[in-house]
């Protein structure tokens, strides 16, 4: 089992990079599973035809000591299983501690042995890095970061904190830092900025995603656009950048 | 709120659970918490403290350093205790603050033991669970850190699972349990967890058959089945008769090395209703129905039920209303029970017999515990059998 955390700014794309890759790897023949770590609960809603799954906080608020797997777990394009982690009510409550007891049920719950997912792709918020959305790159849970980011400063600089709390973990033998996904917004010197940052984190650009219109026709049909659009250039790309992935992180 | 206790106190948590098992040993063991969870431990969860002298630590845990997340300075406060107490291993433990903010212990826990060279166990222990749970954690742990499997298994010789001052007071029942093996050609290899020592948690791994003698045994149990092929009788030696069984069971477990939990034949649910620790109170109902043909009793498990180890008609108690709700049922005319329970009968028609457990009503009485092997509980039991219902 690969288990890959997705680190990156609100808003930056990780969601779409991380649904595309998962469709990608699922279409290839792994069994791929989506956590997204992130209040907003919308990682999984392109792999679920727009359908936003309740996330295991709500079913735990619900259920209770009874929640079960088949009300967290969900199964999406081609098989991909789908997972939010959900979040307290906006203004209220504690969102990192959310992730923890999200991460703890699923544990306790023995998804992963029940499903034996080749890939493992958790889809974390990375604005906070406070305890809880570090959970994802603790012992146990995902064995590689890669942090998806553009040229924009707020990005780098969420991107350069990542790179510190996986760092001050280097002790405790977590999760490795395995490089950056530049998923481009078309400013200047983008790729030379990016490429900086590469340099000072110490580790790869693996893939470079084309700021592309096709994501938002994909989005308008509920769908990613290795499914909608298989056969387009970006497509393409995601596929690329799916092999990329593979390869930068090995199994440990 | 239906998890309000009107009555009853809440029962020790799992981080006493932790310390009580790791008592005997010559490890530091530090509580991360504001000196509120280790005063309870300290306090009230430990029988043991008269005429010794054990290092269990507060970190001292303030606001601040939740809000920063100071991993550093509660290492560093760490490293410096060890400079001078020179243990043998480190346990760091979690409470209630650390687990809401979600402390890494674990994580905590391999870098200190980097930085030591000493082994560290940290266990996410959080206050909100019973204590058997950081019990059995602590079993597990230790027998998978310095277990060390080399040879067969040694012919006619046991480990004891479970044995906790939680659940045994510190009267002479540790001791009576390890003699009724010993008396009958038994050697006890590990104990676990009173009277233990590293190097019989080393040797226990060559043990031909474990006993389980409380619920916290069983995890610790299944891994030393699993990795070291060690079965198991589950089941507390009580009085005489019961004692008798337990024996002969092990026996057959060292010739046919295939678990068992004891359990009576044609138990129904009944008349008796016993609630506490989940093993001892199966092993009294076992004694019951089979020297005295009482076999309606329903065991009410007060910390957790573990499946494997309960009759279909036993009971997760979850709260005190669901005690009171149970009593009001009148399903059931005799109570055996912590004193502490009693007054949940109010004004019922039900007799009730008293079996003190330490994680329910603390030092009230732990100088008034019950020898489980022998005369007195053999008497217990009768009584409970005989007394006619009201
Ligand atoms: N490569 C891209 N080209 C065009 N639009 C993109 C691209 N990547 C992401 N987007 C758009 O950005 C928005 C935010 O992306 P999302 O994946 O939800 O971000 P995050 O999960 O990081 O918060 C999406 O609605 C999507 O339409
Ligand atoms: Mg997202």
């Amino acid at each position: 089992m690969k288990k890959i955390a997705i680190y990156g700014k609100g808003g930056i794309g990780k969601s779409t990079t991380t649904s595309n890759l998962s469709a990608a790897l699922s279409k290839k023949g792994y069994k791929v599973m989506q956590i997204g770590c992130d209040p907003k609960s919308d990682s999984t809603k392109e792999l679920m035809r727009g359908v936003k799954v309740p996330t295991v906080l709500e079913q735990i608020k619900k259920h209770g000591k009874e929640v079960a797997l088949k009300d967290i777990v969900f199964e999406g394009y081609n098989g991909v299983l789908c997972v939010e982690a959900g979040g307290p009510t906006p203004g209220i409550g504690c969102a990192g501690r959310g992730i923890i007891t999200a991460f703890e049920k699923l544990q306790e719950l023995g998804a992963y042995e029940l499903f034996k997912p080749d890939i493992v792709f958790y889809d974390v918020l990375g604005d906070v890095v406070c305890g809880g959305f570090a959970m994802p790159i603790r012992g146990g849970y995902a064995d590689h970061v890669l942090i998806v980011t553009s040229g924009e400063m707020m990005s780098m600089y969420a991107a350069s904190n990542i790179v510190s709390a996986i760092q001050n973990f280097g002790k405790r033998g977590y999760a490795k830092y395995g490089g950056l996904i530049l998923n481009s917004r078309d400013i200047e010197n983008e790729y030379e900025l990016v490429s900086k940052l590469a340099q000072e984190t110490n580790g790869p650009i693996i893939g470079v995603v084309p700021r592309d219109g096709i994501i938002q026709k994909a989005e308008l049909l509920d769908q990613t656009v290795v499914e909608a659009f298989s056969d387009s250039e970006m497509a393409h790309c995601y596929k690329q950048l799916a092999e990329k992935v593979l390869e930068v992180c090995p199994h440990v | 709120m239906s998890q309000l206790c009107v009555y009853l106190p809440p029962f020790s948590s799992d981080y006493s659970g932790v310390c009580s098992c790791l008592f005997d040993l010559n490890g530091m063991v530090i509580i991360h918490d504001a000196s509120c969870c280790s005063r309870n431990y300290v306090s009230y969860d430990e029988p043991r403290w008269f005429g010794n002298k054990r290092p269990i630590f507060c970190s001292g845990l303030r606001e601040i350093d939740a809000i920063l997340g100071d991993d550093d300075k509660f290492i560093n406060k760490v490293l410096a205790a060890c400079e001078s107490m020179k243990p043998e291993f480190i346990a760091l433990l979690g409470s209630p603050v650390p687990m809401i903010i979600g402390t890494d212990l674990d994580g905590i826990a391999q870098e200190m033991e980097e930085r030591t060279g000493l082994p560290v166990f940290g266990f996410n222990t959080t206050g909100f669970r019973y204590y058997n749970v950081g019990a059995a954690e602590a079993m597990l742990k230790l027998a998978a850190f310095y277990g060390q499997k080399s040879t067969q298994p040694i012919p006619s010789t046991i480990n004891i699972l479970g044995l906790t001052t939680l659940d045994f007071s510190d009267n002479s029942n540790a001791a009576d349990i390890r003699n009724l093996f010993e008396e009958n050609g038994f050697k006890v290899l590990g104990n676990y967890m009173v009277g233990c020592s590293l190097p019989d948690i080393q040797k226990s791994a060559q043990a031909e058959v474990n006993v389980v003698v409380t619920q916290s045994g069983m995890p610790l149990a299944a891994y030393m089945e699993k990795e070291w092929g060690i079965p198991y009788v589950a089941a507390t030696p009580l009085g005489y008769s019961g004692s008798v069984t337990v024996l002969r069971t092990v026996k057959q477990v060292c010739a046919d090395r295939k678990s068992q939990v004891i359990h009576a034949e044609g138990l129904h649910d009944g008349e008796v209703l016993i609630l506490g620790e989940q093993l001892i109170a199966n092993s009294l109902r076992n004694a019951l129905a089979n020297i005295y043909g009482v076999k309606g009793v329903t065991v009410g498990c007060l910390f957790g039920l573990d499946k494997a180890l309960a009759q279909d008609f036993d009971i997760d108690i979850r709260d005190e209303r669901q005690i009171r709700d149970l009593i009001a049922s009148g399903h059931y005319r005799k109570l055996v029970a912590d004193p502490l329970l009693e007054v949940l009968i109010k004004d019922r028609d039900i007799a009730f017999f008293s079996l003190p457990h330490v994680a329910v009503s603390s030092k009230l009485y732990w100088h008034r515990y019950r020898t489980f092997i022998g005369a007195e509980m053999e008497t217990f039991i009768a009584q409970i059998a005989k007394t006619p219902e009201h």
